[in-house]
């Protein structure tokens, strides 16, 4: 869509050499971060980034696409989808260049989300003490009012005194966008499956351990220990799933997660067959690996942003909303 | 093409509501991208996946779609997956 493949091939093969501008040097160089290292960025990487030209809004939207692939990467490595002849490419590339990935807004009615979490009654409750929280690296997406469920949440939040949970703001900022992703991660996460909502939210816990995102392992364990009634399991599991009380069966399961978590270019057929054979079925994979690769994508979005980590106690109140009300507010 | 991991996966997809196009697509000698099976087995959940994808890589931001697209193949490439 550039028209110009001999570019997108150079960027591809070393962006440093690539025949484009120095901005978008420096967008890839702090791109090539978000994906490998993101737990290590820091201001100073998106202040760069911002000297470079790049508004927030740009970054933020660079960062999603980044973290989102992540998310695809890991999807389809860890499900066995195979390359295809290049025509196969060709054609695929064609058809996201005309259609795009979704299918029109007439037909957004086909799910009803009746069935979703109610907020109706869902109040933050007041802090005892006035918790100051670190800005966020996107300081635009942070002091912009926002949209949506998130925006009232973050309105309610600031009238209480009470610490706004940033991710709040990364929702809050396009809600057009993340209305469909709030949709995708409560039937991901709540939705029919052979795994309980509690062990779900266990992978997601585990996962973001794996990728030292904090803010999501401590929330999303808060939330796991609630589901499943067993805090003290959900611990283990963070510390060493394998000396943990889990069954040997779900110690094969997260030994599997670990690698959709890593290095998941590497999964191969047998290590799929072996874990199918500790009596996972394809469904509860299916699901274990799309709950792990969202999760690589949530990571990476609030880390390469600067959401900061809370007070244990605040990671407790976002685990009993989890718990209580899921992913979608309204 | 060799099947994907999750064989359940992509036999229930084929069984399923898509599962026409895909047979029109492997009459017509089309090879049918895999990650079609993903999204078709559990369409409730992947139907916002897919459009929350769609916003993102082609609805209003300071970066043109082919730049989004970019930084796409780049993050893939990246991570050492084809696609």
């Amino acid at each position: 869509m550039l028209g110009d493949s001999a570019k997108v091939q150079a960027v591809l093969k070393d962006y440093c050499a690539a025949p484009i501008t120095e901005a978008e040097k420096a967008l890839f160089q702090f791109l090539d971060k978000v994906n490998r290292q993101s737990h290590q960025i820091s201001q100073g990487d998106v202040d760069r980034a911002r000297s470079a030209g790049w508004t927030d809004e740009a970054l933020y939207d660079a960062i999603a696409v980044c973290a989102q692939f992540n998310y695809y990467n890991r999807w389809i490595d860890a499900s066995g989808v195979q390359d295809m002849p290049a025509i196969g490419y060709q054609m695929s590339g064609h058809r996201l260049a005309t259609e795009g990935y979704g299918r029109p807004p007439a037909a957004y009615t086909a799910h009803s989300h009746s069935d979703g979490p109610d907020a109706g009654g869902y109040k933050l409750p007041t802090p005892e003490t006035k918790v100051v929280m670190e800005p966020m690296f996107l300081r635009e997406v942070e002091e912009r009012e926002g949209g949506g469920q998130y925006a009232d949440l973050i309105r309610q939040a600031r009238a209480a005194g009470a610490p706004v949970s940033q991710i709040f703001h990364l929702f809050a900022f396009k809600p057009a966008m993340t209305d469909h992703l709030s949709y995708f991660t409560q039937e991901l996460m709540r939705g029919p499956s052979p795994l309980s909502p509690g062990l779900r939210e266990l992978i997601a816990a585990f996962t973001s351990r794996q990728n030292q995102c904090l803010y999501c392992a401590n929330s999303h364990a808060a939330a796991a220990g609630r589901l499943l009634d067993n805090r003290e399991l959900v611990h283990a599991v963070l510390e060493n799933y394998r000396a943990s009380a889990l069954s040997p069966a779900e110690k094969a399961l997260f030994g599997f997660i670990a690698r959709v978590a890593g290095r998941s270019w590497e999964i191969r057929r047998g290590d799929v067959d072996q874990v199918r054979q500790a009596g996972w079925s394809d469904e509860a994979l299916y699901d274990a690996i799309t709950v792990s690769a969202l999760f690589s994508f949530y990571n990476r979005w609030v880390h390469a942003a600067g959401v900061h980590v809370m007070p244990p106690e605040w990671h407790e109140v976002s685990g009993k909303r989890l718990a209580d009300h899921g992913y979608f507010l309204r | 093409m060799e099947p994907i991991f999750l064989t359940d996966v992509e036999r229930q997809a084929k069984a399923g509501p898509m599962g026409a196009q895909f047979a029109a697509m492997e009459a017509a000698g089309v090879p049918v991208p895999q990650i079609l099976y993903l999204f078709a087995f559990k369409p409730r959940v992947t139907d916002h996946l897919a459009r929350y994808t769609q916003e993102l890589m082609r609805g209003p931001s300071p970066l043109a779609p082919g730049m989004r697209e970019l930084i796409a193949a780049f993050t893939s490439s990246r991570n050492q997956c084809p696609f």
